[in-house]
């Protein structure tokens, strides 16, 4: 059952008995003390900010993901060994490489620091962009890396043909993230294809795509295909944005056998079980991405109409978050959200009066929303 | 009470056994289904040293609690789990580090302290994750011998192996594979003379399968600020080895190095397990004591098939087996168990074997294999 990937996702529910399973759960709920601690929980949420600052997506998990965990409870006992390389030739199949192409990590950020570990320590250059993420290319810098920044353009996107010209003989790495975080930007695809053809004949070109799936058009704009036609070149992805697995800590790069092997040497996490089977039901699971995708647009789009009607300029979103200029210091911008009891991104420098907004729930962004017409009403 | 009826109540309670998939029982294998292996993936697994007794029923509602929040990153809420063990250690919590099980630790020691030209003392054998770290980032590994008698940790020697280049020393009590453990104060004594020179990672993933664990770790000397690092793991007594949660205990500085190193952070439900499972102690004392019996019974099968062991401290049990481990692996795994671990043996041990304890129902099964293998029947 588990292995047909294109499983209706209500079918599958059905079968899986998850209707027994919610009614039982809800029977416990004649418990005078569950009662308290459900109303106590609620409450709780209720009083809490709008947390709109990490990136995270709160439509995730996947209900066959939630499922797969309820399942795979009695085992949570054992360290994860089967399930794992389940995930991994699932994970293979989907972007057409081989499961030694592929490398496991404690979220995608693991991976971004192990490869940072393996090639840092040759203490070359890394070429990426400001503002961008600095994951990979702050640790290769405690290891005696030279850190070239290329600023973005106008538009905050990527400037490949200044990046490229920053590639020289001492360059260990270029650091694509695209969509770019925070700015959210996306480049061009048969531009990114032919820098990244030409770059990585001189460097390994790292394509950090763990926004990619909440663009509009995922399939077009992957670089995967390089991985698989012998480029020197990685891409790395995330189960933390819109699959919604943040808290399971689930990532992966792809990348050449060989490179594969060197940069898992490095690793030092491990990835935990329910993490791994949420993240393979997440996979089987045909329209999650897609139904996902469409709600974050929604409110994304929502938050640029209203950016538009504040007169604040922003950069084109494409990830499952917004980053617009708000014409003050973004330490009173934060200040004066908490005070509406919401929680924003954090610093990017050198932007400093930009911020950056996660898409929330629907209710957080109705929060987000009244609290920057207040903000801004002045 | 009983935890294990509660525990099947509760099962049933919320039908999760009805759900079929993925609970089922585990393949049982009779006597008389010996002759087939089972397929891959359905052996009985006793080479992890898992706890099969599992985590407490209120630690798997407090999971079904925070399934739906696992969407976010567990920032606050791993800050409250450090908050309850420090309380728990009795120190603040700028001494607790949490990581991706007492393993992903371990590396971080290594990484922290370890390169080219610097070296690592251990015991030969022991637990195999540090030296492996070691070993990559191109160490030097001095492993001291155990003492043949006994198979302790021959502390003496890994004093005297301490020189300029040691930067870090690491400690398995009790002991993995030998299952055996050092006094606390033999222990303690050695601390205080080594750590001055070199950081001493004092591994107690197996300390609180003891009566007296709080008698027996070395979070005192912590605490009496000595640069020591006390490991612990929720993967032994609190039956959550999937989960992926340690910590360890050490002084502020030794934990601010550790955290650089860190390249990811614990996950959402397996700090909402562990939190539930710091309370569940009545549960605890009836997981261990299973653990114990299991290992009771086991040992005596060991005497009656004459086959030399140490008495184990841990949930495990290292014996003499006469047959070369990857023959002895091959056979078992044929009768449908996994035993060993995942390495090749030590070099003085090519015939020995660590067997993990399982369920009662596991290890009636696995003792029918064992005499099968040596040929002594049930009297």
């Amino acid at each position: 059952m588990l292995s047909s990937p294109h499983l209706n996702r209500r079918d599958w529910l059905k079968s899986t008995g998850a209707v027994v399973a919610s009614l039982a759960v809800a029977s416990q709920f004649t418990s005078a003390k569950l009662r308290a601690q459900h109303e106590a929980d609620r409450s709780a949420r209720r009083a809490e900010p709008a947390r709109i600052s990490g990136n995270e997506n709160p439509y995730g998990p996947s209900q066959m993901a939630i499922m797969a965990m309820m399942q795979a409870l009695e085992g949570t006992y054992r360290y994860p060994g089967a399930e794992t390389r389940k995930l991994i030739d699932l994970i293979a199949a989907k972007e057409g490489v081989k499961p030694e192409n592929v490398v496991m990590g404690v979220g995608s950020g693991e991976i971004l620091e192990v490869y940072g570990l393996w090639l840092g320590q040759q203490k070359g250059e890394v070429v990426t962009v400001s503002p961008g993420y600095s994951q990979m290319t702050r640790t290769m810098e405690t290891l005696g890396s030279k850190i070239i920044s290329v600023p973005l353009n106008d538009a905050l996107e990527h400037d490949l043909d200044a990046m490229a010209s920053k590639v020289g003989a001492n360059t260990k790495c270029v650091y694509v993230c695209n969509p770019n975080n925070p700015t959210g930007t996306i480049v061009n695809a048969a531009k990114l294809k032919a820098f990244a053809i030409e770059v990585s004949k001189k460097a390994p070109v790292f394509i950090d795509e763990a926004y990619l799936e909440c663009c509009d058009d995922f399939a077009g704009n992957t670089m995967v295909g390089l991985v698989a036609e012998g480029h020197n070149v990685a891409v790395a992805r995330t189960f933390s944005k819109v699959y919604g697995l943040a808290g399971q800590r689930i990532g992966y790069g792809i990348m050449p056998a060989a490179m594969a092997e060197e940069v898992r040497k490095y690793s030092t996490g491990s990835l935990n079980l329910l993490g791994v089977v949420a993240a393979t039901a997440s996979l089987e699971d045909a329209t999650y991405v897609e139904e996902t995708r469409l709600k974050i647009k929604a409110e994304r789009d929502k938050l640029c109409a209203l950016l538009k009607e504040l007169g604040r300029k922003y950069a084109e979103p494409n990830g499952n978050f917004v980053f617009f200029q708000t014409g003050m210091p973004i330490k009173t911008f934060q200040e004066k959200m908490l005070a509406e009891n919401v929680q924003v991104g954090r610093p990017f420098p050198p932007l400093l009066d930009w911020c950056r907004i996660s898409i929330g729930s629907p209710d957080e962004m109705t929060m987000a929303h009244a609290a920057l017409k207040k903000v801004f009403a002045a | 009470m009983d935890p294990r009826i509660s525990r099947r109540d509760w099962l049933r309670g919320t039908a999760l056994a009805a759900l079929g998939l993925g609970l089922g029982p585990r393949l049982r294998l009779g006597a008389q289904e010996l002759d087939r292996p089972p397929p891959e993936g359905r052996h009985i697994n006793l080479a992890g040293n898992e706890n099969p007794f599992g985590p407490a029923p209120a630690v798997v509602q407090a999971i079904l609690r925070a399934a739906p929040q696992s969407s976010r990153y567990p920032f606050r809420e791993e800050y409250v789990l450090k908050e309850l063990l420090a309380q728990k250690e009795g120190v603040t919590i700028d001494h607790i580090v949490l990581g991706n099980g007492c393993d992903e630790l371990l590396a971080l020691a290594a990484a922290a302290f370890l390169g080219p030209g610097s070296s690592l003392i251990a015991a030969d054998p022991t637990y195999f994750q540090i030296t492996d770290y070691a070993d990559k980032l191109g160490a030097e590994i001095r492993r001291i011998e155990h003492r043949l008698d006994t198979l302790q940790h021959d502390l003496p020697a890994m004093a005297a192996a301490v020189d300029g280049t040691t930067r870090l020393v690491y400690v398995c009590n009790p002991d993995n594979p030998s299952g055996t453990i050092l006094p606390p104060d033999v222990v303690a004594a050695f601390c205080r003379e080594v750590a001055p020179r070199a950081p001493v990672f004092v591994d107690e993933v197996y300390l609180d399968l003891q009566d007296d664990p709080v008698a027996q770790t070395q979070v005192a000397l912590v605490k009496q600020r000595l640069p020591v690092i006390v490991g612990r793991s929720f993967s032994k007594l609190h039956g959550l080895a999937g989960h992926r949660i340690g910590y360890v205990v050490t002084t502020p500085e030794l934990a601010t190095a550790l955290s650089h190193r860190q390249m990811s952070s614990v996950n959402y439900l397996g700090v909402a397990a562990a939190r539930a499972s710091l309370f569940e102690t009545t549960f605890h004392a009836w997981s261990l004591r299973k653990i114990r019996e299991g290992r009771a019974r086991f040992c005596t099968l060991l005497d009656e098939l004459d086959l030399r062991y140490v008495p184990s401290h841990g949930n495990f049990v290292f014996h003499r087996t006469g047959i070369p481990m990857a023959d002895f692996q091959a056979t078992m795994k044929e009768r449908g168990f996994l035993v060993g671990w995942p390495h090749a043996p030590a070099a003085r041990y090519p015939d020995w074997c660590r067997v993990s304890i399982g369920t009662d129902d596991e290890m009636k099964q696995y003792a029918v294999a064992m005499r099968d293998v040596f040929r002594r029947p049930a009297a």
